[in-house]
């Protein structure tokens, strides 16, 4: 009985210190930021603020959650340019300053020849898609006022007239992320969280995929172009109660063929209409997947993907986030329309 | 179910269990041994069926219809030795070649000759049946040269045929090496759980954390060639040449290390494979049962080298040719044996022009040039292996050497794969000098896990595999074999 004792005691304890190893090793190599949900706000959920966060499963990303639960190098309590958007914009697979809204705000107070010292808050949260972004845009003027531009992260055209017209209305939010028990234990220890993601992957449950919306290649609902219409007039008229003007950043998936040729998702007469409505309502359409094959075509570089993935899939990295900081201050800069 | 699998764990925790009950006192009170041994073989003999039938119930039928085979072409040699040795190599020779091998030669002799719609059969490859089909033909060809008698006992035979450790990729197990184990009353032992439990945990890191992953990478270069530049190809190619060695090495730790836990020993299959100086080298450390296999019962029989140079060389091509289609129905595999079997037969000649003996050592300097020559070479052998086809073959190769451009990519699980089998290989070589090994020989790195410290880095290891595993789906390699 005694021997028994002994050995449970070791097991346990050999458990314990192996548990606490792991944990300071998951520290560096994936310790997204814990999430916090939220009611009636541009976004569903944001996270725990000033904590530092590390994830390496996809890219090598590290920084700092910002005061106000965002990831921001810095906390910027009145900003003049807010970017929202889905992972891609939250940007967790690279450097806390080397996403693109960084960059923005970087090249725009570079530029000494204009008066573009703009503040840029970097309001993007994993799952906010399309049709997240339209929802919850309404928020924006209960919490920034003074505003110069509201950019909306577009990755892939939503082409479902129906699901786009469930996002006309406000969404306050579904507090989903507040769970039992378990959960809570989770979030506290990074090694347990790391081991949730994996055994929902290996259930073939997709995490936070970066994928655009699939359906565009569908038939085209005539219906499409009156939705899209109302839902740019919500984003025009969300936009201009804070004073801002709205701007859309849409970045088309690419790929190469097996000739090594480029393909890229932004024709057919979805994404027409989504350009014509933005034309015709004020808003800034911004198309950067002509500076990704552009650049894929000198330099071979991907605006997707990390040395840990395959190039080409997944999140925007450095290059990517790059061009897009490029795309919005030529449109937005010195050499665009400032106000 | 898949040795990466949780329902693999509950089932060979099940086995595990109803194998150790027979150490308790009370059952060994009530109970003779020879009962126990028998019930512990009926176990292990319904489990092997259970872990064949998850993957599709008629496997099972196959599977039993050879082991019967076997067993009664074994007997029946006392009576009449050319028919039941015929019968027991021919049929099994024709289970594969009908559900593996129809429909590829078929398909050639319809391109070949312009012909339509020529008939072909929708036949599932049933999972192994490469290697358990070797392993029948191998038993009876043992019994007929009079290696080991005849076993009366069907359960034996059947239990020789379907253990399921090493039953749907190896390794290929020789009756005369497995069979006087089940005469041993063998059983679950802590020993025998304390390493097998770590052998399989290694074999499970190879395979979920580095050849897995690696998977990703190598499946994008192969499926597009044209996009990457040179370098990445050749990145590319190393990458696959680990991934199969982890994938199928790994595979083979597991079912050694599952088998050490149900107390019985398999032998080693791989041993360090890309330190070899030369091609022969190379064939004694890769896939070793395989190689053996086939030079007992396919080059050894067609003569080996007892009949003449030209003859010899011959054989060598036989032999490599159909070691090459025995890993698949394809074209490309048949090319890999053929440019193994030519490296052969070059490496004899080169032998026996500059007077290389079997002992000849060479020079610290001339061991590691021909190490990286035999290597590269695997590395180019390998592309065929791994392509789809010839095209692809070729946009491979040639995209290597004309050094083309494209995305520069230097995938990270690639740099640490280099750099782990690196480690893995200087501490067998420095291991094997310590001990005063004439070649290098690999080793299984397990800890004293009576100990908190060997204990505490044992879990951290798993936590690590856990940790790194690649989730998404990829079966081992040789499966598909």
């Amino acid at each position: 009985m005694k021997n028994v004792a002994k050995k449970l005691f070791k097991i346990v304890l050999s458990g314990v210190v192996a548990a606490a190893v792991l944990n300071v090793i998951c520290l560096v190599y994936y310790n997204p930021p814990k999430a916090i949900s939220q009611l009636d706000k541009y976004t569903n959920f944001k996270y725990e603020d000033n904590k530092f966060w590390s994830s390496m499963k996809e890219g090598f990303g590290y920084g700092k959650i910002d005061g106000s639960g965002y990831n921001n190098p810095e906390t910027v309590g009145n900003p003049d340019i807010v970017v929202i958007g889905s992972s891609h914009t939250e940007a967790l697979q690279v450097a806390g300053d080397e996403n693109y809204s960084a960059k923005l705000e970087r090249l725009l107070k570079e530029d000494t020849s204009a008066d573009n010292n703009f503040t840029v808050k970097n309001l993007g949260i994993s799952g906010t898609d399309a049709y997240h972004c339209i929802k919850n845009i309404g928020y924006i003027p209960q919490s920034f006022d003074n505003l110069r531009y509201i950019i909306v992260e577009i990755h892939g055209i939503p082409a479902s007239a129906e699901s786009l017209s469930k996002a006309i209305p406000d969404d306050k939010g579904s507090g989903e992320l507040n769970r039992g028990i378990i959960y809570r234990i989770a979030q506290k220890f990074p090694y347990i969280r790391l081991l949730n993601i994996k055994i929902s992957e290996a259930g073939g449950q997709e995490i936070a995929g970066a994928a655009p919306l699939k359906n565009d290649d569908k038939e085209y609902d005539d219906r499409y172009a009156e939705v899209i219409d109302s839902v740019m007039k919500k984003i025009y008229s969300s936009a201009e109660a804070c004073g801002a003007k709205p701007v859309i950043m849409y970045h088309s998936p690419i790929s190469v063929t097996r000739s090594g040729d480029i393909k890229r998702k932004d024709n057919g007469p979805y994404f027409e209409a989504f350009k014509k409505a933005c034309s015709d309502n004020g808003v800034e359409f911004i198309n950067v997947s002509d500076s990704f094959v552009e650049h894929y075509k000198n330099t071979y570089e991907f605006p997707y993907g990390f040395s840990n993935t395959v190039p080409g899939e997944g999140h925007l990295n450095k290059v990517g986030h790059g061009l897009i900081a490029e795309c919005i201050y030529r449109v937005i800069g010195s050499e665009g329309g400032v106000k | 179910m898949t040795f990466s699998s949780l329902t693999f764990l509950y089932f060979f925790v099940i086995v595990t269990v109803l194998m150790a009950v027979t150490k308790l006192s009370f059952i060994k009170k009530a109970y003779s041994e020879e009962k126990l041994a028998s019930y512990r073989k009926m176990v292990l003999v319904v489990a092997n069926y259970i872990f064949y039938g998850w993957w599709d119930v008629r496997f099972c039928f196959l599977m039993l219809f050879l082991t019967y085979i076997s067993y009664i072409c074994s007997l029946g040699l006392e009576k009449n030795r050319k028919l039941y040795l015929s019968i027991g190599v021919i049929i099994p020779l024709l289970v594969l070649g009908i559900f593996k091998y129809f429909n590829f030669f078929t398909d050639s002799f319809a391109a070949v000759f312009g012909i339509k719609n020529m008939m072909s059969l929708k036949i599932i490859l049933p999972v192994g049946i490469s290697f358990y089909t070797f392993q029948s033909m191998s038993y009876t060809l043992d019994v007929s040269r009079g290696r080991l008698p005849a076993e009366r006992s069907f359960i034996d035979v059947a239990m020789y045929i379907s253990f399921f450790p090493q039953l749907v990729a190896g390794p290929i197990v020789k009756a005369e090496d497995f069979l006087p184990q089940l005469k041993e009353n063998r059983n679950v032992s802590w020993n025998g759980l304390h390493n097998g439990v770590q052998i399989f945990a290694f074999g499970m890191f190879k395979k979920l954390v580095i050849a897995d992953n690696l998977s990703v990478f190598v499946d994008h270069v192969f499926a597009n060639p044209n996009m990457y530049s040179g370098f990445s190809l050749v990145l590319g190619v190393i990458s696959y040449s680990i991934q199969i060695y982890c994938d199928f090495s790994g595979y083979s730790d597991m079912a050694t290390g599952a088998a050490k836990c149900l107390g019985y020993d398999l032998k080693q299959n791989f041993n360090l494979p890309y330190l070899s100086k030369n091609i022969s080298e190379f064939w004694k450390r890769w896939h070793i049962s395989l190689s053996e296999w086939l030079m007992e019962y396919l080059y050894i029989p067609l003569g080996g080298n007892r009949k003449g140079k030209a003859r010899t060389y011959i054989n060598l091509m036989i032999t490599m040719v159909l070691g090459g289609l025995w890993h698949g129905a394809a074209w490309t595999f048949v090319v890999w044996g053929v440019l193994h079997g030519a490296a052969l037969c070059l490496q004899k000649l080169f032998s026996t022009a500059v007077g290389h003996g079997k002992n000849y050592k060479g020079t610290v300097a001339g061991n590691i040039v021909s190490a990286v020559f035999t290597y590269a070479f695997v590395c180019f052998c390998w592309i065929f292996f791994r392509a789809d086809s010839f095209g692809t073959a070729y946009e491979v190769i040639k995209g290597i050497f004309t050094w083309q451009s494209g995305t520069l990519h230097i995938y990270s699980y690639s740099i640490f794969a280099i750099i782990t089998v690196a480690i893995c290989s200087v501490s067998a070589m420095i291991k094997s000098k310590k001990y005063g090994n004439v070649t290098v020989q690999g080793y299984y790195p397990n800890f004293n896990l009576t100990t908190v410290r060997g204990l505490t880095v044992f879990f951290v290891f798993c936590g690590i595999i856990a940790a790194l595993a690649y989730t998404g789906s990829n079966p081992f390699i040789y499966f598909q074999f």
